[in-house]
């Protein structure tokens, strides 16, 4: 492959990105969220295609239509959420639409079988190619599908954070393979958030923000430091602005929370109208965090204490009835029942309050979802439109109107922003604010440093499940949350873990 | 832990045949003299072949993540066209039946590929038009073929092997290598296992969801056609209850209702389980009743089994 | 200009969203039009009762159903219930237990057969079509067992009442008590916790369990539900022929089926409502009595049956997909 190059003009998703990958070269795609990383994926791979600019290949002009094409063209894509046939052998989900046959026109078994083989000992993949699909673990099922793309003759592989669900094992082995491939003249192309990986396996890299190319480096001559700087830009070294709470009186607190595998003796204090902050990667287990609050993950160990009192929360009703609630990260699959209206799915946990003499009260609810359909100022006609055809802001204002409705004392929110329009976001961090105003603590996750430092009093990194440091707002900037999330710390933290 | 699972896992890939040969051994022990006779292990083998062909139409339907209801329906229509044209020759009557089988295949594909109507819902409906023709060409009565020599199909014999024995075996064959060794007969696999994966590896969907319905409303017009010849007469109760075994038969050969799983040998060995239950339960002097209750209750176990060890295996996953 | 364009748009989607809502009922209205200008009896109240009389029992079995279906569940069992729950009722009369007890104990057997279905599916998290497939079967084998295959008689004149008599003359109890258990399930669907569970369920689990609904409770509830309005389906047949027999709700499983889909209750959970299967039972009710007046042969009359099914049935996938 000679050189793969590309502009677009006008979009704003990507305005004239451009983007070069080398025969053999692992290139890092780095970027915030929503900075184009996976536009220019997706127009790699067919899925979209590019309004302007060109895309070449080996020098010529390619531009698949489909995924279809793209594979055709020698594009790999290993997807995050990967996916394989459950029922068939290793060897058959390589070979899966593209079996060898044999004269008469039945698939030779042999052969697959050898190739598959073979193809999986020049991978160094130690996989049994007889080995059913369900059997494979997720990092098993991504090297499977890696095979696949190679097996059809791929020059490039995209791999999309190929790393975020994978142990540290994993990872190591996932490069191991990587850096074949590169020896063999494949071009990789890497999207990951964990910063330190891409200076153990990738050559280059190239950094996105706000849908630009900002630029192209050899990993040599970058460091961690500069390369968060290129991420965030001019905000990087924003300082947090919000006060320290003034004399916090403790809400909950956490002490050695541990849930197998995935959380460590996880400590932490929420105060009264605090807003605490949970920064990390993807699968550092922020989320799992919240979720075993709520009582949707089992603990292991751990305790956990409201207002003084030891409390047990063995299932999400428990949680509820102590005035805990939870805004989940997918609002479409976890937060909402899009088919509901507005003013169902702000019902949903309040229902049992609604009751007159048993039934649910028509007006009551209706009142309930009015007032904070105007409360949150959601742009809606009446409270009865689905909340499918909702805008994502809009949306996620209803999922934050569903709990805001059962009063709570402590309300995680997890991902509050991901996918809506800057004026909502702004409109849900003051709407997080004035909670937290009100006497209510709220925990944020979010992997965007920004919103934390606009909104969190104070911000706890974990990282591979443990907390890695904490910061007050006013030491907190992007970089060194950034360099908390990616590094292992001391455990000199400076936030308090009274 | 993990050894252990595999380990149940394969034991029960292999349940269709445990079961098979449990099932065997435990009536020729209990009936030394009038189980492990010719006589009665051929009657099995003639009861069980007439089912076969259908059994195995539900299992490829099964595997590629559909349903077919209307199987029962077609059966005993297929009969009765079978009978009730015979006046035009044996072979004209045996291609009638077949290509009416053909065609509710391909209503019941055309329903669910291209009017995109739930596969249980479409073949449901089906079912209710196609028993209604029954009862209508069949006035509500039994109808008497005319042909003896059509009985051969059912009743005849090559040496001590039954007719139908043969015919099953012969689609068995074919089938099994059509399921396990043609890009198609892999396709419908991969359909039923993960239809997003499916689509990503390039394999035409419509026309992967198709075929099968063909296939099986062919296969349940075999049925018929043999279940014809064995009685040599049709009557519209026919294949009221086939529908439900059918499914029965195949999930305890090892398919799945959420497709990817299954074969057409397990689905054979299925209902051989349940045909050799009844008959070794005949000799036992059990009324039918009592063969019924232990038939759905196996039935059930081997769902809850099955079901138990998915979930397992899906919650070993997550973590 | 391109506003106007998708204003217009936006109206024609909505009508078809309407109508789409509503295949049920304009097919319904239409039958009862062709009806009154095609036979001068068919408007008749002592006609219209007859319709009503003749779906009660299959209106109460698909009111369960309809339950079930809206937590995206099913209940194969329901022809097998329907025979079993009037078996053991009748049985225990002839072993000398008086009226009102045998009703309870009748309908306390639909109750157990219900919980046996939902403990299996919930505990074991198998298929609940596959399951109640099998519990069916087994419930039939007890029938024919407790029955040796045969008729059983009721001994008691007054048993009989119960699916007979007219209140005041007029309209049989069985019909008051379908549509009364319509209405009653109508008000549990919308107006109740458990009946917006039951919708949550049906769409979204994952939402549910997160929201504090207890799904496997809301879910056992359902089969509970269903086992008995089959129950009470199978005394109210039972009474009506004064006797009963194994198989006397063949087919009851996917006629129920047939009904709640007919009411525009989607198969995958989440929509419908008790009056509509109502609606639904009836336009079947109505298009057999059509077709009796029609002097339309009883064989043509299944095949007719199964092409207006499945002609609504695409309709409304075709309406669905517009969308």
């Amino acid at each position: 492959m000679e050189e793969v190059s590309k502009k677009f003009g006008g979009v704003n998703a990507l305005r004239n990105a451009s983007f070069r990958l080398e025969v053999g070269e692992v290139h890092a795609l780095m970027g915030a969220n929503g900075a184009g990383k996976s536009t220019l994926i997706k127009l790699l791979c067919g899925v979209h295609q590019c309004d302007s600019g060109t895309i070449t290949l080996y020098g010529e002009v390619a531009e698949p239509a489909n995924p279809f094409e793209s594979q055709r063209l020698g594009i790999g894509y290993v997807p995050q959420e990967i996916a394989v046939q459950p029922y068939m052998s290793v060897a058959e989900n390589i070979f899966l639409g593209n079996q060898p046959t044999k004269r008469n026109h039945l698939i030779d078994f042999q052969s697959m079988n050898s190739g598959a083989e073979k193809l999986l000992t020049e991978l160094g993949i130690a996989i049994d190619s007889n080995t059913l699909g369900n059997q494979l673990s997720i990092a098993e099922k991504q090297l499977i599908t890696i095979a696949k793309a190679i097996a059809l003759n791929s020059k490039i592989l995209i791999l999309d954070e190929a790393t975020s669900a994978l142990t540290s094992k994993e990872t190591k082995r996932l490069f191991q393979i990587i850096r074949t491939l590169s020896d063999k003249g494949i071009g990789i192309i890497f999207v990951t958030h964990r910063l330190e990986e891409i200076f153990e396996i990738c050559d280059t890299a190239t950094i996105f923000r706000d849908g630009e190319t900002v630029a192209t480096r050899p990993i040599a001559e970058l460091d961690i430091r500069e390369l968060i700087y290129l991420m965030m830009g001019q905000n990087v070294q924003r300082q947090g602005a919000i006060q320290r709470l003034e004399n916090p009186s403790r809400l909950m607190r956490v002490s050695n929370l541990s849930v197998e595998n995935i959380l460590f003796d996880i400590t932490f204090d929420l105060h009264k109208g605090e807003i605490l902050g949970l920064a990390g990667l993807v699968g550092s287990g922020r989320t799992e965090l919240v979720r075993s609050i709520f009582g949707d993950l089992k603990i292991d160990s751990g305790v956990i204490e409201i207002e003084g009192q030891q409390v047990e929360i063995k299932q999400v009703s428990d949680a509820i009835k102590l005035g805990i609630g939870l805004v989940p990260e997918d609002r479409k699959s976890q937060g909402l029942i899009l088919k509901f209206s507005i003013k169902k799915n702000i019902g949903l946990v309040i229902l049992s309050k609604l009751r007159l003499k048993g039934f649910i009260n028509a007006s009551k609810e209706r009142e309930v979802a009015e007032e904070y359909t105007s409360r949150l100022a959601i742009k809606t006609k009446n409270v009865e439109q689905s909340t499918d055809t909702l805008s994502g802001g809009n949306q996620q204002r209803v999922v934050l109107a569903k709990w805001l409705a059962m009063n709570p004392k402590i309300l995680l929110v997890d991902e509050p922003t991901r996918g809506v329009d800057i004026a909502a976001k702004a409109e849900i961090h003051r709407i997080l604010i004035e909670l937290a105003r009100s006497g209510v603590g709220i925990v944020v996750v979010s992997s965007e440093m920004d919103e934390l430092i606009q909104v969190c009093n104070r911000i706890l990194v974990i990282r591979n499940g443990r907390i890695n440091k904490s910061f007050f707002n006013d030491e907190a900037n992007a970089l060194n949350l950034m360099e908390a999330a990616a590094v292992d710390m001391d455990n000199s933290t400076s936030g308090n873990i009274k | 832990m993990n050894s252990v699972k595999r380990y149940l896992s394969v034991f029960f890939k292999q349940t269709p045949g445990v079961l098979f040969f449990s099932v065997f051994i435990f009536f020729s022990i209990l009936l030394k003299d009038t189980f492990l006779s010719i006589y009665t292990l051929t009657n099995i083998a003639r009861q069980v072949s007439i089912d076969v062909p259908i059994v195995m139409g539900q299992a490829i339907v099964l595997i590629a993540g559909g349903i077919d209801i209307s199987v029962g329906s077609v059966m005993a229509m297929s009969a009765v066209i079978v009978i009730s044209t015979q006046q035009y020759g044996m072979i004209p009557s045996i291609v009638f039946a077949l290509l009416f089988g053909v065609c509710i295949g391909l209503i019941n594909g055309f329903l669910v590929t291209k009017a995109k109507i739930v596969p249980f819902i479409a073949t449901l409906g089906t079912m209710s038009i196609v028993r209604g023709l029954v009862l209508v060409t069949t006035d509500q009565r039994s109808i008497m073929g005319t042909i003896p020599r059509f009985e051969i199909l059912g009743n005849g014999n090559f040496w001590i092997i039954p007719g139908p024995f043969i015919i099953a075996m012969v689609l068995l064959f074919i089938l099994h290598q059509f399921l396990k060794k043609t890009k198609k007969g892999r396709n419908l696999y991969a359909l039923g296992g993960d239809p997003e994966n499916a689509f990503l590896s390039g394999i035409p969907i419509g026309r992967t969801k198709f075929t099968p319905y063909i296939i099986c409303s062919l296969l349940a017009s075999v049925s018929g056609i043999l279940l014809a010849s064995r009685i040599n007469s049709a009557n519209p109760q026919l294949g009221m209850d086939t529908a439900l075994a059918s499914i029965a038969a195949a999930i305890i050969g090892g398919a799945s209702l959420l497709g990817g799983r299954g074969s057409v040998i397990g689905a054979v060995l299925g209902i051989s389980v349940l045909g050799m239950l009844s008959t070794g339960m005949n000799l036992l002097g059990l009324v039918t009743y009592y063969q019924i209750a232990v038939k759905s209750a196996l039935f059930v176990v081997v769902v809850v089994i099955d079901a138990i060890i998915v979930s397992k295996g899906i919650s070993k996953r997550r973590k | 200009m391109k506003l106007s364009n998708s204003k217009r748009e936006h109206s024609v989607l909505r009508w078809l969203g309407l109508l789409r809502m509503q295949v049920a009922l304009i097919l319904f209205i239409t039958l009862i039009v062709i009806g009154s200008v095609l036979s001068d009896v068919f408007l008749t109240p002592n006609n219209l009762l007859n319709i009503l009389w003749a779906v009660s029992v299959l209106g109460i079995v698909a009111l369960g159903q309809c339950i079930l279906i809206i937590a995206c569940r099913f209940d194969m069992s329901v022809a097998y219930s329907v025979g079993l729950c009037g078996i053991i009722t009748v049985v225990v009369q002839n072993h000398g237990v008086s009226l009102f007890p045998s009703v309870i104990i009748g309908l306390l057997s639909g109750l157990l057969i219900g919980s046996v279905n939902g403990l299996i599916c919930v505990r074991t998290k198998a298929n609940p079509f596959l399951v109640t497939l099998g519990t069916g079967i087994f419930m039939y084998a007890t029938s024919l067992a407790i029955t040796k295959s045969q008729t059983v008689y009721t001994p008691i004149a007054d048993f009989k009442l119960l699916g007979r008599a007219k209140l005041f003359g007029t309209v049989q109890y069985s019909i008051l008590i379908f549509l009364g258990l319509a209405i009653i399930l109508e008000i549990v669907l919308r107006y109740t916790k458990f009946g917006r569970g039951l919708f949550v369920i049906g769409l979204n689990e994952k939402v549910g369990t997160l929201s504090g609904f207890s799904t496997s409770r809301i879910s056992m509830a359902a089969f509970v539900i269903c086992g008995f309005t089959a129950a009470i389906g199978s005394l109210i047949i039972t009474s009506r022929n004064g006797s009963t027999v194994a198989n006397v709700g063949m087919g009851m499983e996917f006629d129920s089926i047939i009904a709640v889909v007919l009411g525009g209750t989607s198969l995958f959970g989440g929509s419908g409502g008790a009056i509509r299967t109502v609606v639904g039972v009836l336009t079947l009710g109505v298009l057999n009595n059509l077709m009796v007046l029609m002097n339309i042969p009883t064989e043509n009359q299944q095949i007719a049956k199964g092409t207006i099914f499945l002609l609504i049935v695409w309709l409304d996938s075709l309406l669905r997909n517009k969308k």
